[in-house]
């Protein structure tokens, strides 16, 4: 089975060649998103994450290499519309992605536009709403929605595409931890529920290690690319891209440079303790 | 010396309407010159509320907002003075820059306030320098730089009214790590002279934690809590009904001492935890 | 505050009046706008006043919000009532001042273009209200549909309308915001002559428009992800079908128009 988009050696550039020097915003970037993965593509601001994203759907063209969707080449218009309609892309404002004045109304965009019948778009958007934990609010005036139910929304509009990926451009960048909670638990239940492929745009450490696969894109270029546990804990590797190891790693890592015995690099509150327990509880304690 | 202080603020929108809503309830806080405020709360907490008391931009439905011993109602008309002594930068400030030079949009401020052309220069170069704009940045447009250089703009465009007490709404919203730091190193340097004060209201325990002196904790519109980190950390039941949570090496150690050891919970960074952490094993670093 | 403006908000319900089919909906307006400009008497007013009433009532929409948007545009209507008042030329004089006359006929000249005003903004207001945008877009592209003979966009057309009221609230929040930031930075909306007045505006305009060109931008781009290609292929939602109540309400507002026209042949 082939992965659900794939890029190969894509290169763009915001510059015209006019402007004399051309800045590569992704150079040479291939890479494969399987099938029913979750990846993360962290980076810092500026380092090309969001340009990406924007090839996975088709909003940009590779000014070189070649992006394919579930087989399309991105860069024929004919495939266009076939290809949004399998990737399916959130914004990172909310209020500027509802088209609608009704929540149900807004779901029920996308279906309009494919042209299907009144009685499966009611379905479409029912189920959407549902899955997303805002069928109470269908009747609701978006604007007067908190931020992370908007992006809920958002993310039930998409849905009702019934895409096989969805892909988040920093989705919860402009929420309060509370509506980035409420986000993150949507997307790992879609992802739980559905099997369907997410990419997550992010520079949340904590987000990103949610996934099972991390990508780290420094001015372009992949630097990093393996599992939550091989990424996030690659200290040296994520300071040369100017970000920071999660906590919980880096405290284990001080441990260690302190002469502790304390194993593993802990992603998670519980395991971190757990840890530091088992150290402390290990032979020679002075508890 | 005192700065700002606030006797028994309430606010209530719409009153004696079915949409009356009390989002201050009798707060009393005090802002000491040379010192960093971070006021936490979740969103609806009463902080929005606060700060735009702080500058005069709501007037209180009772109590008294005094800056430098002065209560800022005193002459109503007069108002906008105050908010040259107190400077409030907005969430994404980027979105209020309009003039066609940085250097331009840096000196709005300091225009309104009447000041000389020369002092105008003058602050517009201060400023551009404290949040590290280059002379080049500063001919530049403001709407051709990337979204963390508009936020410094931004943040100079307040700090060249060298206002008495600088407010920062979220300044680190939507920025990555690094963007963040920077913002916060400008903070502390706009703080070294020693008689200016700052605020800064954030969602983040674990930002606040690292950069303020003091925290006030607000919620359901009251102060919950107000200390030195130290002492607000400590406290964990309080931080938990505010609904926020607490910094990761706090929660880390108050979940030690749940499993009976006696860990320091008023830790506030990776090293000196893992430093406390080496004690209870015995061993001193 | 700008809050209060409510003028092409949407407030969904379910009252009878949010149920009729935004077509007829959009005729009854039409209607009732013709009703109001052929009012000529106090008589008809009087009627018109009842109408207005019983729709209001029905629609479960606070007066408070509808006296709300008419504080909005509390200057218009002052402005229209003073014209009125001190330029028309009357037998019955009252009050004479140099240029300016008051007279009977002024007077009630005067008042009747109030009423009128408000009236219509009422009126058209509980449009809006009770509708949501894209019903309403749907129905303007519905009825207007025999105008794409002519080859004019009309779904184009709707939708930019849909969009345009979509975003009020958006922007209007945006403008209390900017206005909030500026006055922190020391600009001064309120006081100055007119010319002063304006070039402050200035920092509150330029920031708005360039966030409104961003907002267009990034809509346009969810938009085209979310395969949207123009009004083509598109099909719909919710569907309009037209009930007895909705034709009990044309008939109605029919009888109010022959009415207004009967009294004001007869000046009643």
């Amino acid at each position: 089975m082939h992965s659900i988009i794939r890029t190969e050696n894509l290169k763009y550039s915001y510059d015209t060649e006019e402007a004399g020097v051309v800045r590569l915003a992704l150079d040479d970037v291939s890479l494969e998103i399987e099938r029913g993965s979750f990846t993360a593509v962290l980076g810092h601001n500026g380092s090309g994450k969001s340009t990406l994203a924007r090839h996975f759907n088709g909003i940009y063209l590779p000014m070189g290499g070649k992006v394919f969707v579930d087989g399309l080449d991105t860069s024929d218009e004919n495939n266009i519309f076939d290809i949004r309609r399998k990737v399916g892309m959130v914004f990172q404002n909310p209020d500027n992605q509802i088209i609608a004045s009704l929540v149900e109304e807004d779901v029920a965009f996308a279906p309009e536009n494919l042209g299907l019948a009144r009685e499966e778009i009611v379905k479409r958007v029912e189920v959407s709403l549902r899955s997303v934990g805002m069928y109470e609010y269908r009747d609701r005036a978006p604007h007067l929605l908190s931020g992370g139910q908007k992006q809920r929304v958002a993310i039930a509009g998409v849905l009702a595409m019934r895409p096989e990926c969805i892909v988040l451009d920093e989705p919860t960048a402009m929420l309060d931890p509370r509506g980035r909670e409420e986000v993150l638990d949507t997307i790992e239940a879609l992802r739980k529920e559905y099997g369907l492929t997410i990419v997550l745009i992010t520079h949340h450490m904590s987000e990103a290690a949610r996934a099972d696969r991390i990508v780290v894109l420094c001015s372009g270029k992949i630097h990093l690319d393996g599992t939550p546990e091989e990424v996030l804990t690659d200290i040296e590797g994520l300071k040369k891209v100017g970000l920071d190891a999660p906590a919980s790693v880096r405290l284990a890592a001080k441990l260690r440079a302190l002469g502790a015995g304390v194993e593993g690099f802990p992603l998670s509150d519980e395991e971190c303790v757990e840890m530091i327990c088992r150290w402390l509880d290990s032979e020679g304690s002075e508890k | 010396m005192e700065i700002l202080r606030t006797e028994n603020l309430s606010h209530i929108y719409s009153p004696k309407s079915p949409f009356e809503h009390r989002a201050l309830d009798d707060v009393s806080l005090s802002i000491e010159a040379g010192t960093l405020t971070g006021i936490i709360g979740r969103t609806g907490s009463g902080k929005s509320t606060l700060i735009s008391h702080f500058n005069g931009l709501l007037r209180p439905t009772s109590g008294k907002v005094f800056v430098d011993g002065e209560d800022i109602w005193n002459e109503p008309k007069k108002i906008r003075r105050i908010r040259f002594k107190v400077g409030l930068v907005f969430q994404f400030p980027e979105y209020q820059l309009f003039e066609d030079t940085v250097e331009k949009d840096i000196a709005f401020g300091p225009k309104n306030m009447g000041l000389s052309e020369d002092e105008v220069a003058l602050r517009v170069r201060e400023a551009a320098d404290t949040v590290g704009l280059s002379a080049e940045t500063l001919k530049k447009s403001p709407f051709e730089l990337s979204g963390g250089q508009k936020r410094r703009v931004a943040i100079a465009g307040v700090i060249a009214m060298k206002p008495r007490l600088l407010i920062l709404d979220e300044p680190a919203a939507g920025l990555d790590p690094r963007g963040r730091d920077e913002i916060f190193d400008h903070v502390r340097a706009y703080l070294a002279s020693g008689d200016t004060a700052a605020v800064i209201v954030s969602h983040s325990m674990d930002d606040v934690a690292r950069i303020a002196d003091r925290i006030v904790v607000m919620g359901d519109g009251r102060i919950q809590l107000n200390g030195t980190p130290k002492e607000v950390f400590s406290n964990r039941a309080a931080i938990e009904d505010a609904g926020l949570r607490l910094p990761f090496v706090s929660r880390v150690m108050h979940m030690l001492r749940d499993r009976g050891f006696d860990a320091d919970a008023s830790v506030l960074d990776v090293e000196s935890a893992a430093k406390a952490i080496m004690k209870l094993k015995g061993r001193e670093v | 505050m700008l809050k209060d403006i409510t003028l092409g908000q949407f407030f969904p319900g379910n009252s009878i009046v949010h149920r009729i089919d935004p077509r007829f909906k959009l005729i009854l307006t039409g209607l009732f706008i013709a009703i109001v400009f052929c009012a000529k008497t106090f008589a008809s007013y009087a009627l018109i006043f009842g109408l207005l009433l019983f729709i209001v009532l029905n629609s479960r929409i606070s007066p408070r919000l509808i006296f709300k948007s008419l504080r909005a545009i509390l200057i218009f209507i002052v402005f229209t009532a003073v014209l009125n008042l001190f330029f028309t030329d009357g037998e019955t004089v009252w009050f004479q001042w140099k240029f300016i006359t008051i007279s009977r006929e002024g007077v009630l000249f005067a008042l009747k273009m109030v009423l009128r005003i408000v009236f219509l903004i009422i009126g058209t207001s509980m449009l809006t209200y009770t509708t949501s945008p894209i019903m309403l877009t749907d129905a303007i592209e519905l009825l207007c549909s025999p105008l794409k003979k002519l080859r004019i966009p009309v779904h184009e057309l709707a939708m930019m309308m849909s969009i345009a009221l979509r975003f009020i609230p958006t922007l209007i929040e945006e403008t209390d915001k900017i206005m909030s930031a500026q006055k922190s930075r020391g600009a001064d909306f309120d006081s100055g002559n007119i010319v002063r007045r304006a070039r402050a505006l200035i920092p509150l305009l330029i920031p708005l428009f360039v966030s409104a060109f961003r907002r267009a931008d990034e809509l346009a781009t969810a938009m085209e992800s979310r395969c949207y290609r123009g009004g083509e292929g598109r099909t719909r939602y919710k569907i309009m079908r037209a009930s007895a109540r909705d034709y009990v309400a044309l008939v109605i507002f029919a009888v109010f128009l022959a009415a207004v026209i009967v009294l004001g042949r007869f000046g009643i």
